[in-house]
């Protein structure tokens, strides 16, 4: 390996300054990115000390505390406790912008909504946030951020912090970079991923190596610095198997748990080829995952006490347990049994009931998915959100913005666009919008007698069984809303 | 857009005074502000049940002005299709259905295989000659009783007696007759509620709703996911177009005459587009032998399905089994229906044939068990089944279930509305009770009375209800005892010959 594997990539290495100083790393013999370990699977082991050091999916901070505690607050009246220390203070509101524990909430904040967001790789969506936010701040206090993107690693520094190969003898400091608009030094670089342990550190590094077997899997602790590992944790340490970390969509809403389980976004490879002859009698399928034996002696278990008896009545109006959540609301009826539907279909879509049992009452609640879009390899998407298809989805600005959800469409032909064509979800409605793509694309009702091209910028709405091709690609919409 | 919760009362709606309160004055409904309709016979419902009573009624010589029919539907088919369309019975596949069960023709002549042998097709008239030994019962496309629906719902002028709206209760009126309140669509007119005043009421709500199974509905709340576990009842195309795309595992789930429709549709793209589809059949009763309470009470059964050509046998429409359960009552005749009663599915050949090939070859399977919960692993559901092997576990592409619980009709909220105001009762079986004459037990009011027919009556005097056939004898006896009662002209055989001519050359009435 190169002896210096830290350098910019070229073009990716923040805003170029005019007159800046070269890179005090030269520039490696070759790529360092052949094989990068997943972020979130290697370990990341803390050194004692007094700073905060927050791990979250994708990305890596160490942080200077606030430098100043906050004034206790004025105990007027509150008799027999003597002078309040506040007091003194009373009266000298705090500086604006001066570092107190709300910043530091801001910023942890900030990192945990572009890790949220930013799938696996959020170092770059990272940086530019970041980097805006910064420049809003003055006498910001130290702080080191080390987070993935897709082929090495986005490092920002501020103020004294430091990163460090000490194996290989590398050292990036803040002073290298451009300083914050108050005169504090800043760096914001793209490098490859070290073939050595990386040491971050914000204030002064306590020095030291940590606990072996020390290892954050997520979460904020005090530290002085963090080492990042350049392997993937061994299964035994880690927690974080790689299943965990295979793909991360932007949860649909605030509300993340089991029902969130995200949909894979990837729609890669071209459809599976179809058996050319008649099929043949087909393998076995594999054993059940797991099964048991009846007529085998089993073993007694322990006696618990009876479970409550759950009648089958169903509460009407679950609607207002779920006011907390920020997914898209609209407006529809309710069935007999509580559940929202499209105003314009007869049965319930979740439990089937008829939907003439209850006067049609109109409002406004969580709106279910809907419906699926299926594609030509089997792929399946549920419509929960607005999406964007293309070759490169994650590139638009709307999705960056999180106003879009990327999905990937992996065509061979080469006939999908970058930013080929937008699923948009509207009241009950799913509409598609041809996004200026390069070779259109085509729709084609249920029993339509042939394709119709998109007018790029305008919606078409989709009806159950519609065929959308977009390059060498093809889907159809089905939605068990009925067809209408 | 939105509206509050709470609106404030509107002129012309209901109040909790008047929901709350049994019978009704003219004034009341004229203090709140309702306006009223007078007609002397309503219907509603507004399907296949209020449709072929409205026809008997018109061939009985009652004009389009006597009779209102009261529905959301825009043509009476529109539900009875919707159901049968998504649980794979298009309208170029057959019901399960008699030749002579004729909703457009209370004559039953000519039934549908005698139309399709005027048509060209002799075979059909081969089959109907020499069923059910020879041959497979002859049953009719759906869509061609729902085009011969539309042709006579013209003839007889069924538009014109339609308005358009809900019904939300039926009250008894001081003095005599009922109130039957309309929801019309919103907008359509000045009040929120208009009041039909009528001597008879004809309930044809038919079945109150479907009912997911727990399960299923437990699966959707938690994982959102509304694509892979699915209803036969529910438009659920996406499973098969998926499984076109790649070849994948499907569950199964229930023994009635929808699974057999989801397995040949499984089958037949699986010949038709040389799938890999591989199919586990999960039964919950296992029926693997011929059934029955007595020598001449046998229904065949094997691999696990029990064998019935309609779904009851055919001596309810008018053989011994009808007469058998109009002379009993209470627990004799609920055992009498449990007797009849139970998940079938007719023999057919291409079925038979597709199912042993699947057999042979590997890639039909059959569990017996009940399903304990299923959860969401990737794009696979995976299902625990409490099978008569102990407990399994497998995952699968998409699970189709076949079973179709009926709601209580309680949930039919007009239904519960006349049991809990208008004297309305159960009988054995749970469901409304009605005399031989359809009128329901306990409603009588003055002169007034309401008759009921359809799913549900389910568990009266006369079995086979929720059938085209059972609507049409629901509606003879309801025409008969309107004709005693002075509506409408007797249907003798000097009106029903002159009739039967009219339908026959399509002319208007």
């Amino acid at each position: 390996m190169p002896s210096s594997p830290l350098p910019p990539i070229p073009g990716r290495s923040g805003p170029p300054a005019p007159g800046r100083a070269a890179p005090a790393l030269p520039a490696p013999a070759s790529a360092g990115a052949a094989t990068v370990p997943a972020f979130d699977q290697v370990a990341v082991s803390v050194v004692p000390g007094s700073d905060l050091v927050v791990r979250m999916p994708g990305l890596l901070l160490v942080v200077v505390p606030e430098s100043a505690p906050p004034a206790p607050r004025a105990s007027a009246g509150l008799d027999g406790w003597g002078r309040s220390p506040g007091v003194r203070q009373a009266g000298h509101p705090v500086a604006l912008g001066a570092p107190g524990p709300d910043r530091l909430a801001e910023l942890v904040g900030l990192c945990r909504k572009v890790s949220a967001e930013g799938s696996r790789a959020p170092g770059r969506r990272l940086q530019e946030t970041l980097g805006g936010w910064l420049d809003g701040q003055s006498a910001m206090p130290s702080l080191a951020v080390a987070a993935a993107t897709e082929d090495g690693l986005a490092i920002t520094l501020v103020g004294s912090a430091l990163a460090q190969v000490p194996e290989l003898g590398l050292r990036l400091s803040a002073d290298e970079g451009d300083p914050l608009p108050d005169g504090t030094p800043r760096l914001e670089r793209t490098v490859d991923w070290p073939p050595a342990a990386l040491r971050l550190s914000a204030g002064t590094d306590p020095g030291g190596s940590p606990h072996p077997l020390a290892d954050l899997e997520s979460g904020s602790v005090p530290g002085g610095a963090a080492v990042l590992s350049p392997v993937a944790a061994p299964s035994s340490t880690g927690a974080f198997g790689p299943s965990t970390t295979a793909v991360r969509l932007p949860p649909p809403g605030a509300v993340s748990g089991p029902t969130d389980a995200p949909t894979p976004p990837v729609v890669s490879s071209a459809p599976p080829p179809r058996p050319a002859g008649p099929s043949e009698p087909p393998a076995p399928l594999p054993a059940p995952a797991r099964s048991a034996n009846l007529l085998a002696p089993a073993e007694p278990l322990p006696v618990a006490a009876p479970l409550p008896v759950v009648s089958s009545a169903q509460p009407v109006t679950p609607l207002v347990a779920e006011e907390a959540d920020d997914r898209p609301r609209v407006h529809g009826f309710l069935c007999s049994r509580g559940h929202l539907n499209d105003p314009r279909v007869h049965f319930c879509a979740l439990c089937g009931i008829r939907m003439a049992e209850r006067t049609g009452v109109f409002l406004e609640g969580v709106r279910p998915p809907l419906g699926l879009l299926v594609f030509d390899n089997g792929a399946t998407v549920n419509l929960d959100a607005d999406y964007l298809l293309g070759r490169e989805p994650d590139s638009d600005e709307r999705v960056l913005a999180g106003e879009l959800r990327p999905l990937l469409v992996v065509d061979t032909t080469g006939g999908v666009s970058r930013h080929h064509l937008e699923v948009r979800l509207h009241e009950w409605d799913v509409l598609v919008i041809d996004a200026g793509s390069a070779n259109g694309t085509l729709v084609a009702a249920a029993g339509a007698p042939g394709w119709s091209s998109l007018v790029p910028g305008q919606a078409v709405r989709l009806t159950p069984g519609t065929a959308v091709r977009l390059g060498g690609r093809q889907f159809a919409f089905q939605s068990p809303h009925g067809g209408f | 857009m939105g509206q509050p919760l709470a609106p404030p009362p509107v002129a012309g709606d209901l109040s909790d005074r008047l929901v709350a309160t049994d019978v009704w004055t003219d004034g009341m409904l004229a203090e709140h502000g309702i306006p009223v309709v007078d007609v002397p016979l309503v219907t509603f419902g507004g399907g296949i049940g209020s449709f072929v009573t409205a026809d008997y009624l018109r061939i009985c010589g009652v004009p389009t002005s006597a009779i209102r029919v009261l529905t959301p539907l825009e043509t009476p088919w529109q539900s009875y299709e919707y159901l049968t369309t998504v649980s794979q019975i298009p309208r170029t596949e057959r019901l399960r259905s008699d030749s002579a069960s004729t909703p457009d023709n209370i004559w039953g002549f000519p039934s549908y295989a005698l139309r399709e042998g005027l048509q060209g097709d002799l075979k059909q008239l081969w089959n109907v000659l020499v069923e059910p030994i020879w041959a497979n019962y002859y049953t009719p496309r759906a869509g061609a009783a729902f085009t011969a629906m539309e042709k006579e719902m013209h003839r007889i002028r069924y538009p014109e007696m339609v308005v358009r709206g809900q019904v939300r209760m039926v009250r008894r009126r001081a003095g005599g007759g009922y109130f039957t309140i309309l929801t019309p669509p919103q907008g359509a007119a000045p009040t929120r509620r208009i009041a039909y005043r009528s001597q008879w009421v004809h309930v044809a709500v038919g079945y109150p709703g479907l009912k997911f199974l727990d399960d299923l509905q437990e699966y959707r709340k938690q994982t959102n996911d509304y694509g892979s576990v699915v209803n036969a009842y529910e438009p659920h195309e996406h499973v098969y177009e998926k499984l076109r795309a790649k070849p994948g595992v499907v569950l199964v789930r229930g023994g009635g005459i929808v699974a057999s429709r989801v397995l040949q549709r499984l089958i037949d793209d699986r010949d038709r587009f040389r799938l890999d589809t591989q199919i586990v059949h999960l039964f919950r009763t296992y029926t693997a032998t011929p059934h029955g309470t007595g020598i001449l009470k046998r229904r065949k059964g094997a691999d696990g399905w029990a064998y019935q050509g309609f779904n009851y046998p055919k001596s309810v429409w008018g053989g011994q089994l009808k007469q058998q359960v109009r002379k009993t009552e209470g627990a004799e005749r609920a055992r009498l229906y449990k007797e009849m009663g139970g998940t079938n599915t007719p023999v057919r050949r291409d079925w038979q044939e597709q199912l042993s090939r699947g057999r042979a070859q590997g890639w039909y399977r059959v569990m017996i068990g009940q399903i304990d919960r299923m959860t969401k692993t990737g794009e696979l559901v995976e299902v625990a089944v409490a099978s008569d092997q102990g407990p399994q576990l497998g995952s699968f592409d998409a699970v189709v279930d076949c079973t179709g619980l009926e709601a209580d009709i309680r949930e039919h909220r007009v239904l519960a509305d006349l049991l809990d105001h208008s004297g309305a009762g159960r009988n054995p079986v749970g469901r409304l009770d009605v005399e031989r004459t359809f009128e329901v037990r306990g409603t009588r009011n003055g002169n007034g009375r309401i008759y009921a027919s359809g799913s549900a009556t389910l568990g009266g005097y006369f079995p086979g209800v929720d059938t085209f056939l059972g609507l049409q004898i629901a509606a003879q006896e309801i025409a008969d005892d309107l004709h005693a009662q002075g509506f409408g002209s007797k249907l003798g055989p000097g009106r029903s010959t002159s009739q039967w001519w009219k339908w026959f050359r399509n002319q208007q009435i």
